[in-house]
């Protein structure tokens, strides 16, 4: 499939995934990992971490240095403005879902 | 830490400017993190080859500082920084055309002959900060009105276009010196102050010319001079200290200030400069022969113009030096 076509699609869309993924603190490795196992393989690693960081600078998201296997991992929490921001979004998806189910189906009907 | 991701870091870190210097050390931390993660978990082991692999695949140094600051939108400066900024810009321009004016004899601040020559020399020193007020309340309600259209001020579309792909990492000509580079500047500064408090023991003034003629050494010594002479000393000791500060901390700042500050002393060297030479008979003699003077001086000036807008640019942007 053409990235670019496919980087488009996911602009907008990713931001809402990622929201939904830190219900519960995870590194960003996890992220990617956990994306690309539900079928999300197209997401980049230098896609998703300027991403998280800019999650973090406006709010939506918190971060904490933990360490595993003597290894440093950041995870991310999602904060209550990102449950905000999440819910918006969320609504915004529907309604585009909605408004596409309609196109698609009055498409068949012809 | 194996070399090829030290490399690759060094090299992210040279593009990556940002407003707050802990983000830049927690993004490259972060980084840092994946690479060696995701070595391991397709290597096996962290090889130096794994992480070339691994690198080459996160992107380049350039685009990964670049998707960084487009995330976080660190191509725009607050606006009382870029207020500062604009304003050390246009006064160092402002500043140096006076000194180019003075260079060339052009009385641009010609002050009532009823002066005595030592009121008249100040006046014109202190003139400097006439020119600063003046640059500061023409500038204020132009940085005022384009920041009521717009909160956060983008740089670059002021200056240049309206790309979306332009960031800070595109100035890299302003990149500041390596760490390394400070420790020369460290020494020099050393031996310019070691050579400043000699002759200031010698003469008590900095301001002093040998005649061509008979060998004679001619010196400006009023109270000004004296006065201007240890500025000049303080300001070469503040300078060690910042060298010494960079070389140790890797960290740029108080650039601004210091910049200002020479430029004003500069400002004031060039007044003494030119009005000894056109008040005082025996320094017009002295100078007969020195026509090479003025170009000197201007040398001096477009490397301290040049010099002041670029520290203005880098001490507005922080990052570490590596």
């Amino acid at each position: 499939m053409d990235a670019k076509l496919i980087s488009e699609m996911n602009r907008g869309y990713l931001q809402l995934i990622v929201l939904e993924c830190l219900c519960e603190p995870i590194h960003g490795y996890g992220l990617i990992k956990k994306l690309r196992d539900i079928g999300y393989d197209s997401v980049e690693a230098n896609t998703l971490y300027p991403l998280l960081c800019r999650f973090e600078k406006n709010g939506w998201a918190s971060s904490e240095w933990t360490l595993n296997d003597g290894q440093p991992q950041k995870k991310y929490t999602i904060t209550a403005e990102g449950i905000s921001v999440r819910t918006q979004l969320n609504e915004i998806w529907k309604k585009q879902c909605d408004i596409m189910m309609k196109v698609k189906g009055r498409m068949y009907d012809e | 830490m194996t070399n090829n991701l030290k490399t690759y870091l060094n090299e992210i870190s040279q593009y990556l400017y940002t407003n707050n210097s802990k983000d830049k050390e927690d993004i490259l931390k972060e980084i840092e993190a994946y690479i060696l993660e995701e070595t391991k978990n397709t290597y096996q082991k962290v090889t130096e080859e794994g992480i070339l692999r691994v690198t080459k695949d996160f992107g380049s140094p350039r685009e990964v500082a670049k998707r960084y600051m487009h995330e976080l939108q660190e191509n725009t400066i607050p606006r009382k920084r870029f207020f500062m900024m604009l304003l050390s810009i246009v006064f160092a321009i402002h500043s140096s055309i006076y000194m180019f004016l003075m260079i060339y004899n052009i009385d641009s601040l010609a002050f009532d002959n009823s002066y005595s020559d030592n009121v008249k020399l100040l006046l014109q020193i202190l003139s400097v900060f006439v020119v600063l007020f003046m640059d500061a309340v023409i500038l204020l309600p132009i940085t005022a009105y384009l920041f009521k259209k717009k909160r956060d001020f983008k740089f670059f579309k002021f200056i240049s276009d309206n790309d979306e792909n332009t960031s800070l990492s595109d100035i890299s000509f302003f990149r500041p010196k390596q760490r390394k580079d400070n420790i020369i500047l460290m020494f020099v500064s050393i031996v310019v102050f070691a050579v400043e408090l000699l002759v200031y023991a010698k003469y008590k003034t900095l301001f002093v010319i040998s005649s061509l003629k008979d060998h004679n050494v001619i010196l400006a010594d009023n109270v000004i001079c004296k006065a201007v002479s240890i500025a000049i000393i303080v300001v070469t000791a503040i300078h060690f200290v910042n060298y010494l500060y960079k070389a140790l901390s890797g960290k740029i700042s108080g650039e601004l200030l210091l910049t200002t500050i020479r430029l004003v002393l500069l400002w004031a060297a060039i007044n003494v400069i030119t009005f000894y030479r056109n008040e005082v008979p025996e320094f017009q003699d002295a100078l007969k022969g020195m026509n090479y003077l003025n170009i000197v001086m201007v040398i001096v000036v477009v490397l301290f113009l040049y010099s002041c807008i670029r520290n203005c640019v880098i001490s507005n942007i922080k990052y570490k030096l590596k």
